[in-house]
Order: structure tokens, then sequence, then C-alpha cells
């Protein structure tokens, strides 16, 4: 344990350089993603039919396709297309993309939860669209919302480690490079395991803090 | 004066004709009660009058505005002119029963919010609840939620309510607590159509009665008459079997 730790205190270093990284495609991630996912959500229950359509189609090919390869693509082919990306900017892209369906799904499943006689209560004192939204089914959709919202921010974090596929050097990459050359896989990937768990716990507190909060107001 | 009109109106989910050539009116200060047995098209009906629903054939018009859902800002504005009550209440559970009330007023109206809230809290006091106000939907029993429904509805200032079945969702004993509102509404002269199985207030407080079946209306005529005496056999086989004799 003590040789553990003495070991830790040499590599952690080298690891944090890859846990930057690592938070930024992250928080790329969960923000493009959860941007797109609204987006697409509202499409998709917005009544207006092409917009739905586009919606549905996007979400089955997108969730269809392995976020490796949406990456790949990203980075490798749109190159080709003449639109080349930094390996970070393809990785926040391209997880963006690849977790929007998910995304899409957690709002639309919290949109439709809500009873349809609040949006008829509301449309009733003449309420136009946007503002049964805002004012009535949001409010309540976010509370059915947030928990699968967390697990989905949890896998983002951990498919985030798929941008060290496209060489961008976070945390599994450093910890991969560093073990190649020091033999020391134990200690590394250990480290490495520890490090991602220590970033989804906080994920996770603040999502069961955030849950408390909105269900107080009673 | 003609408040609501109905002429011909014809309504169906796709090929099942729920509403067929249904005509008639609701001047202003009247209390039309609408009664038939499930699935006659009450609810429907009356949730084409407020652009909930569409329909296909001939015309409704509110204050001699043709009741249109294509034409949003028009429909818009008939909702804020004719409110609904609800069987099961929708209230909004996020906010208090004072916040349901001044909602469509602050939000809908732009009334400004001093002003809404005193409103608010006048209406739910005249509909008994003024020690509620603070109160959450899921704090309330269903009778008191109904009232605050209809306080809402009251907020709009509107020139109708229809009520589908405003007592059905109740225990019995909370239903004698939302009719006497109701009653005191039509007392004050509030345009309403209500939809109910409530045979005694459709009696004592309809100034008309409309029986509608399999989406033809059958009868249109003042209780005496359409209760007591009704003319089809459709309507006295209804009326026996929900009048216990
Ligand atoms: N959204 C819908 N899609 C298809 N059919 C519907 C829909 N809503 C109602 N209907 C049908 O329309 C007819 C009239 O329904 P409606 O709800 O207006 O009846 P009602 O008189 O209010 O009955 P109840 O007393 O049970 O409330 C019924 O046959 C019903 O099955
Ligand atoms: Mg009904």
């Amino acid at each position: 344990m003590l040789n553990f730790i003495s070991k830790a205190e040499l590599y952690l270093p080298v690891l944090m350089q890859g846990v930057y990284l690592t938070i930024l495609v992250t928080l790329g991630g969960f923000i493009l993603s959860t941007i797109l996912g609204m987006v697409l959500a509202f499409m998709r229950v917005s009544g207006i039919r092409p917009l739905s359509a586009i919606s549905r189609v996007y979400v089955i090919v997108v969730r269809g396709i392995p976020a490796l390869v949406t990456l790949f693509y990203i980075y490798f082919v749109f190159p080709d297309l003449g639109l080349s990306l930094t390996a970070v900017h393809a990785a926040i892209l391209g997880l963006g993309i690849a977790y929007s369906p998910y995304m899409a799904e957690v709002f639309r499943s919290g949109i439709e939860a809500i009873d349809n006689g609040q949006s008829e209560a509301a449309l009733s004192i003449g309420m136009g669209w946007g503002m049964v939204m805002r004012r009535v089914i949001l409010p309540q959709a976010i509370k059915v919302a947030l928990p699968p919202y967390g697990s989905t921010m949890i896998m983002v974090l951990k498919d985030s480690s798929l941008a060290s596929t496209i060489t961008v050097a976070d945390l599994s990459l450093q910890g991969k490079l560093l073990a190649s050359s020091t033999f020391e896989n134990t200690t590394i990937f250990t480290l490495v395991a520890l490090l991602y768990l220590a970033m989804s716990l906080p994920l996770t507190a603040f999502n069961g803090w955030l849950e408390k909060s909105l269900r107080q107001p009673r | 004066m003609t408040l609501i009109s109905l002429s011909n109106v014809r309504k169906s989910y796709g090929k099942h004709e729920v509403i067929r050539d249904v005509s008639t009116s609701v001047d202003k200060g009247e209390v039309l009660c609408l009664i038939g047995p499930s699935g006659s098209g009450k609810s429907t009906l009356l949730r084409c009058i407020n652009g909930l629903e569409d329909y296909q054939g001939g015309e409704i018009l509110v204050h001699g505005a043709r009741v249109d859902r294509k034409d949003r800002n028009g429909i818009r504005d008939i909702r804020t002119r004719v409110s609904m009550v609800f069987q099961r209440f929708n209230l909004f559970p996020h906010r208090t029963a004072l916040e349901n009330v001044a909602e469509g007023p602050i939000y809908v109206k732009g009334e400004p919010r001093a002003e809404a809230l005193e409103r608010s809290t006048e209406l739910l006091a005249r509909v008994g609840l003024a020690d509620k106000i603070d109160a959450h939907p899921g704090q309330l029993s269903g009778g008191q939620q109904q009232r605050v429904a209809i306080a809402r509805a009251l907020g709009m200032k509107p020139d109708a309510i229809l009520f589908d079945e405003p007592t059905s969702a109740l225990d019995p004993e909370l239903v004698g607590e939302v009719l006497g509102v109701m009653r005191s509404l039509a007392d004050e002269g509030m345009t309403m159509v209500v939809v109910t199985h409530e045979m005694g207030f459709a009696r004592d407080v309809a100034d008309r009665v409309i029986f509608l079946d399999g989406g033809v209306l059958l009868e249109d005529g003042p209780p005496e008459e359409v209760l007591v005496r009704p003319q089809n056999p459709r309507t006295q086989d209804f009326l026996r079997r929900i009048l216990p004799s």
C-alpha cells in the first residue's frame, strides 16, 4: 500500500494532464449533446410533421452508429470534405453528436410523461405552444428527466475515453502510454480507474442535489 | 344575445363520426346542460367550442368569430374569453393555488402582477378557499382542487365557462361544495355550458338541457321538458337508467 502511494505520487502529475483533457472533452460533449438533444426533443414534440420526422430519423441513424465510428468519421473523413478539426474539437463534436440521441430521448420521455391535461389546461387559458412548454411542461418534465440525464452524463464521461483513439491525450491515453513505458500496469490502471471514479462521483452527487432541490418547493 | 352558436357541426376521428350535424346556441347569461350516455360526444363537443379539438363540418362561432384551430391568434383570443373546467381538474401541480389562478392573468393577459394576485386572492376567497392560497394542488382534496380550477377559469374574466363533468372525479361527499359554487356562478349570471350526470343540478340550475346520443342532438329545451317529458324514446330510456325511480 505504501508502495502504491509513493508510486502514485510519481505518476499522478502526468495522469493529471490527461484528466484536464478528459474534463474538457466531457464538458464539451455534455454541452453539445444537451443542446442538440433539446432541439431534437422539441422538434419531436412540436406537432409539426416534417420536424418530428427529421428528429425521429436522426435519432435512429445516429444511435445506430457506434460512437467510436462517429469519432473516426469526423476526424478522418471530414478533412476530405474540407473540414479539418483539431483532435480535441473532433472529439467534442463526435461525442456531442453520438450522445445527442440519448439526450433527445431523455428530454422527450420527460416531456411526454407529463399528463396531456396539463397542456390542455394551459392552452385553455390562452397560452401559446412556447409558453405552455416554458411555464407548464418543462418545469415538471425536468424532474422526470433528471435521473436518466444524470446517468447519460456519466456515460458521456466514460466514453470520453474514446477520444484517445483519435490522438487526444486524455486520461485513458496518458495511462496507456505511461503503462507501456513503465510496465507498472497495476498501479497505473488502478489510478486511472480511481480518477474516472473521482470524476463521476461529483456528477452523481450534483444530480442527487439537483433532484432534491427541485423537489423541495412543495 | 347569442354568445356561442353551433351550426351543423360535424366531427369525426378517422371514419368514426362522433358529432353528427349538431346545431344549437348559447345566449349570454344562459346555463346550458349537456347530458347523454357515455361516448355520445359530450366532451368532444365541448372541446370543439374552445378549439381543443378541430371539427370537419359546419361552424362554431364565439362572439361571431369562427373557432378555427389554424388561426392561432384567433383561437387564443377565443380561449381567453371561454374558459374550461376539466373533469380531472388539471391544476398545475408545481404552482400554488394562488399561482394557478394568477397564471393566466399575468402571463397571458399581461395584467400587473400585484393586481392579478389581489384579484386571484379574492377569487379563491369567493370559492371558499381563502385559507388555501399557498397550498399546492397535491395538498388539497378533490373538491378543493376543482374549486381552485373554477377560480382559475374565473381569473380570465371569461364571457362563458365550459364544464366537462366537473364533479365526476369527486368522492360523493365533495360533489356538493363544487355544485354550490357553480350554482352561485349561475345566479350571478355567468354563461355556462355544463356536461353533467347530476340531474338535480340540471333540473334546478339549467335554463336549457340538450341530450346527445351517438353524436346526434336529440333534445333541446327547458329542463322541465327534456328531463320530465322527453319526446324521444332514447332520452326516456337514458333518463330511466340514470334517475333513481
Ligand atoms: N382522441 C380520440 N380518438 C379517437 N376517438 C375518440 C377520441 N376521443 C374520443 N373518441 C371517441 O369519440 C366518441 C365520443 O367521445 P366523448 O369523449 O366525447 O364522449 P362523452 O360523451 O364525453 O363520454 P363520457 O361520458 O364517457 O365522458 C367516443 O366514441 C370515443 O370513443
Ligand atoms: Mg366526456
